[in-house]
């Protein structure tokens, strides 16, 4: 498993435990499954449980995917993430039971392939917030396939395609040998200027074709690229880098977030970085939408200083700022 | 639930998962210094904040004595929200123009 699989490492001790968790979503046609059956047919025995979400009534992925790897679970008849989450509570949980029970074997990795239609904030929110299944499974990566033949008109033109790109870990092109090195170029820069906080991953037929971090697209001075990407005509979304050279205060930022997500929530888009917390050391801060996912305080060495990706909608990012920072310096 | 007050405990929340430092009783220290942060945050909206030291739980009032117990982060903002006569917003210029001046 290279593009799917369970993290390499683990963040913390708190997540060495649980079962890893990765959401496989992207736009309608944009070669999920494609891709999956790839990995599934490398990873051999060692291949994740799979859980199946189609909009709609008739399921086709299940077929394409039967043989690769044990029986998926389907969750049809709906978008995962607006009507059923039960359902994908009640699949999660189904499989601890078959454990327990005996039936299956232990699966320490589940790739939830979502419905092209699906936001993965919702999917996000059921596994982290759900009383049971908390306790079993961590959130890892959300991986999100673009198609690099439409995939960023279909996020010029539909939403959910869009708060599909900003929720990534992981931006997965497909289809990059459909069209020329050049027009790959600008779609990966494209991308990061969307979501800098994003690895980009270019695949063709389902294979690896080169991986691209973060970091490797940042311009000089530590700042990302654009400050904004208003100019992409993207429903005035803007993405801003906060960056401290010294620790900063926990608890005051933490009040600063939670002021800005309950005033702003849904304005806010996708929040994510490394913190350098004083008397704490560095921690990973990861949500989506108003998803906050519990920090994970990090044992690999990373380089000092705060960089956290904000995406937002509609607000004045020069005045975000000016607030991150007025909340830092209260005594 | 707690069987010995009846209260419904409160969800874990994302702010609790990290403490500064590895000392004894680093709760404390922390729940003190948000205390103080979302009192510096509160006070230009007319609002006080204090820790009465048990359960998790922190009282928001206003000038006339109208108070509310909240538990957690989530809560203190609503709270707030209720008992202020303008909402609560971290990008609000007044309130960061009232920082500013208290820093100094």
């Amino acid at each position: 498993m290279t593009l799917l699989g369970a993290p390499e490492e683990a963040g913390t001790s708190g997540t060495t435990t649980r079962r890893t968790v990765t959401v496989l979503s992207g736009f309608l046609g944009s070669g999920k499954t494609t891709l999956l059956r790839g990995e599934l047919d490398r990873a051999g025995d060692r291949a994740p449980a799979v859980i199946l979400n189609d909009f709609g009534a008739t399921m086709v992925d299940d077929a394409l995917l039967s043989g690769a790897a044990d029986a998926p679970i389907v969750i049809s008849g709906g978008c995962a993430c607006c009507t059923r989450r039960e359902d994908l509570a009640e699949a999660l949980a189904g499989l601890l039971d078959a454990e327990q029970r005996g039936t299956a074997p232990r699966r320490d990795h589940v790739v939830i392939e979502t419905s092209g239609l699906s936001d993965p904030g919702p999917i996000a929110f059921t596994i982290a917030n759900d009383p049971v299944l908390k306790h079993h499974y961590a959130l890892a990566r959300v991986c999100v396939t673009v198609d690099a033949v439409t995939g960023a008109a279909a996020a010029e033109q539909h939403e959910v395609a869009l708060r599909q790109l900003l929720a990534a870990d992981d931006v997965l092109i497909t289809k990059a040998d459909l069209v020329g090195p050049a027009d790959v170029e600008a779609l990966v820069r494209w991308v990061h200027e969307l979501n800098p906080s994003a690895r980009v991953v270019v695949t063709a037929r389902g294979e690896v074709l080169r991986t691209i971090q973060p970091a490797e697209v940042r311009g000089p001075g530590g700042r990302a690229l654009p400050a904004s990407t208003e100019g992409a005509h993207l429903g005035g979304i803007s993405t801003l880098e906060l960056t401290t050279g010294d620790p900063l205060d926990w608890q005051a930022f933490a009040v600063w977030l939670s002021a800005l997500l309950h005033a702003h929530g849904p304005d806010v888009l996708r929040v994510k970085g490394v913190l350098d917390v004083r008397g704490a050391g560095p921690v990973a801060l990861n949500a989506v939408q108003h998803v906050v996912h519990r920090p994970e305080h990090l044992t690999r060495p990373v380089p000092p200083g705060t960089r956290l990706v904000v995406i937002v909608r509609d607000l004045d990012t020069e005045l975000l700022e000016r607030s991150f920072r007025a909340f830092l310096t209260i005594r | 639930m707690c069987v010995l007050c009846y209260e419904l405990a409160p969800e874990d929340h994302w702010s609790d998962g990290v403490t500064a430092g590895v000392t004894s009783d680093p709760p404390a220290r922390d729940r003190h210094r948000r205390t103080r942060v979302l009192a510096a945050v509160l006070a230009p909206y007319g609002l006080t904040v204090s820790d009465p030291g048990t359960g998790r739980y922190l009282t928001v009032a206003d000038r006339k004595g109208a108070a509310e117990v909240a538990a957690g982060l989530p809560a203190v903002w609503a709270a707030a929200g209720r008992l202020s006569a303008r909402p609560i917003d971290p990008l609000d210029p007044a309130l960061l123009a009232a920082l500013a001046e208290a820093d100094g």
